[in-house]
């Protein structure tokens, strides 16, 4: 009795679902009326329920924080020989020893190192130690957009030596651009104007670089650059949408730079 | 109702293979296949989009992290780091006093089939009674109802038999009835 009524419902769910009404299939099975009806009520309500919706932006960033964690990972993998020795310890201690033995030529001269370089980490570290330093949020802003513009040009540097693109140059260029975005949308009218058209200038300019670059990456990598570049044109949309939505600040609701 | 492309198990278990292999279109072809089914196995069992994006994206930071160990049924497996992480979700929230749904509602003993109303359902009626449910049976009606899938997509998905998933079907659908009795 309990497997027929199991078999009975899903029956009727599949009829249904094939098109015919509750009341055909109520009637192939009457001892079973009073169970099954309220059961595929309740069935066809849910079927009936707005389906979430699913942005591509949030499965472009799992794709992308998916791609990062598992560049990472492989990093990491390299020091498993060296327990207790991290690779962002090395860093921290070359950072350290570097600036102790050097000083501030060192930093400087980091300042135009590119990835692969032996002071590209000092950098990186630079760039964090003067951004924890900042505290406005315009001059955070600021940051986000010059750290950007740096692994841009980093980006196109790789490119024009002929080697291999590095992954993890775009994903922090884009990381950088989107927290300059999502910072200048909490921003007030005045201070925003000037940071939004910044933004949307180099959104614009790695949209066009990343299109570029597309036609000499390596087939493994073309998901990511795709990714990249759908990530700019979203961007791109939602400066818009933040320029029609704000027609006080924006008049005639677009952006006037465009 | 939208139906996406499904890929036979032959496909996905060599798409898992490259992306053992550190093949990255395959583990992206994976993740863009999976994304929405697990969102939105998540999506309504949490309080909102957001809980659920992130939730998501830790379920594929999670199968990134230990594919390499990964044996068997894939789907399978992903949905259970999904579950694993909804049910840790709550244990944290539960320290800041944030309620699970399942202790939002009171779980009637059973309910008559005439008592049941003719109006519509509410998502948050549904995520509340869907609390209500066990693990599996939360699967079975998000994989059927929500996302329109076959028995046999889902036995295979769930790692069980047609038939077992046909029984957590009626459970789930008896219990929900039960649940939201005099609630729609």
């Amino acid at each position: 009795m309990g497997q027929e009524i199991e078999n009975i419902l899903d029956d009727c769910l599949e009829e249904m679902k094939q098109g015919k009404s509750l009341r055909d299939c109520l009637a192939k099975y009457p001892q079973f009326t009073s169970e099954l009806e309220p059961m595929l009520i309740l069935a066809d309500k849910i079927k009936g329920l707005p389906k979430p919706r699913i942005s591509q932006e949030t499965v472009s960033a799992t794709l992308m924080e998916v791609g990062r964690i598992s560049s990472l990972e492989k990093k990491e993998s390299l020091w498993k020989g060296f327990p207790g020795l991290r690779p962002m310890m090395i860093r921290a201690i070359a950072a350290g020893l570097i600036i102790i033995m050097l000083g501030w030529p060192a930093l400087k001269v980091s300042a135009t190192s590119f990835p692969g370089d032996f002071l590209y980490p000092v950098k990186l570290m630079t760039e964090k130690v003067k951004y924890m330093l900042t505290f406005n949020p315009e001059g955070k802003v600021e940051l986000h957009i010059t750290f950007s513009e740096e692994r841009l040009k980093e980006l196109i540097n790789t490119v024009r030596k002929g080697r291999s693109i590095d992954e993890e140059v775009i994903r922090m260029m884009l990381d950088e651009a989107q927290r300059a975005l999502n910072k200048t949308a909490l921003l007030p009218a005045p201070k925003a104007h000037n940071l939004l058209k910044k933004i949307d200038q180099l959104n614009s300019y790695q949209k066009t670089t990343l299109e570029k670059i597309r036609t000499e990456a390596k087939p493994e990598q073309e998901w990511l650059i795709d990714s990249a570049i759908e990530m700019c044109g979203r961007n791109g949309k939602w400066i818009n949408e933040m320029c029609r939505e704000d027609n006080g600040r924006y008049p005639g609701g677009h952006c006037p730079w465009r | 109702m939208e139906k996406e492309k499904v890929l036979n198990a032959e496909e996905v278990n060599e798409l898992v293979e490259k992306a053992k292999q550190e093949d990255k279109k395959a583990l992206a072809i994976l993740i863009e296949y999976f994304y929405r089914k697990i969102y939105i196995n998540i999506y309504y069992r949490v309080n909102n989009e957001e809980d659920a994006e992130d939730l998501t994206q830790t379920v594929f930071i999670k199968m990134v992290k230990s594919l390499r160990n990964q044996n068997g049924n894939f789907a399978a497996w992903l949905y259970k780091i999904a579950s694993n992480l909804v049910i840790d979700f709550y244990r944290h929230r539960s320290y800041k006093n944030e309620v699970p749904l399942d202790e939002q509602i009171q779980i009637p003993a059973s309910a008559p089939a005439e008592d049941f109303p003719e109006e519509a359902l509410t998502e948050e009626q549904f995520k509340k009674a869907l609390a209500g449910l066990t693990e599996e049976q939360k699967k079975v009606v998000i994989l059927k109802f929500i996302q329109g899938y076959k028995n046999e997509e889902i036995a295979r998905a769930l790692d069980k038999s047609v038939g077992a998933v046909k029984g957590l079907q009626f459970r789930a659908i008896g219990t929900l009835k039960g649940l939201l009795k005099g609630k729609t």
